[in-house]
């Protein structure tokens, strides 16, 4: 069964999830973002964000840096170039959908 | 009924992603109040080692202080724990525009009282005018980076 396009056809399935979503907004608009500053924006506990950063490493949509052991270790987050396409086009699907 | 849940769902998603988008330019801890000191005193020794040395020794001195403005943005980074990229929010336009004329302002009297004058006076200008402008940059920042905060959905 094909179907007609839809409006919803634009949508990524990985990103309708809120927590998902916030973390490509963020790493949209920055060059690359640590573990303590996507916790606190996104109020999640750590295995909660390190579940969803995992997920989207697995699209592909993101990179995790790891360095360092310990009290000294950071984590870093970087979205990737299909991972920022992906962002943007389901981004402007949902602007679409909200302007009619 | 359907569309309606539709509607709030889609509207809810853009509101993730404006405050998503917002964030890295508008949360950050406060910023100490030796950083536009240090940047005023990073501008003197500029203008110290392009007014006083030359050849090999000035080149060294330049590579020196421009390695000094790499640690400081990567300290930057480091404490705000991201980095924001691409068009700053338009609401930060006349801050930073602000800034940008500060500081050619700065650098033209320094070049012409370093040509004019003594290259010590020309560094105290550059010095000072470069904490003033970088104070109340920050200040101006903060203050709209907040402002933005409590609008956002």
């Amino acid at each position: 069964m094909t179907g007609t396009p839809s409006a919803l056809d634009g949508l990524d399935p990985l990103l309708v999830a809120p927590k998902r979503l916030a973390i490509m907004a963020v790493l949209a608009t920055s060059t690359t973002t640590d573990f303590a500053f996507l916790r606190g924006h996104l109020r999640v506990s750590d295995s909660d964000l390190s579940k969803q950063a995992a997920a989207l490493e697995a699209a592909g949509y993101i990179t995790i840096a790891k360095t360092g052991h310990g009290r000294g270790s950071a984590t870093a987050y970087k979205a990737t170039k299909l991972g920022r396409h992906a962002y943007r086009q389901h981004r402007a699907t949902l602007h679409n959908l909200l302007n009619g | 009924m359907e569309s309606n849940e539709h509607g709030e769902s889609v509207r809810a998603q853009i509101d993730e992603i404006q405050r998503g988008e917002l964030a890295p330019w508008v949360t950050f801890p406060p910023t100490p109040a030796w950083w536009a000191i240090a940047f005023g005193g990073w501008a003197a020794c500029f203008t110290l080692v392009v007014g006083l040395l030359d050849g090999a020794v000035q080149s060294f001195a330049q590579l020196a202080l421009v390695l000094v403005l790499f640690t400081m943005i990567a300290w930057d980074r480091r404490r705000r724990g991201t980095y924001p990229t691409g068009r700053p929010p338009r609401a930060f336009t006349g801050a930073v525009v602000r800034m940008l004329i500060g500081v050619a302002a700065v650098a033209g009297l320094a070049w012409l009282v370093g040509a004019q004058v003594s290259v010590w006076v020309a560094a105290a200008i550059a010095g000072v005018g470069s904490w003033a402008v970088v104070a109340r940059y920050e200040r101006e920042y903060a203050s709209i980076a907040a402002r933005l905060r409590e609008g956002l959905p």
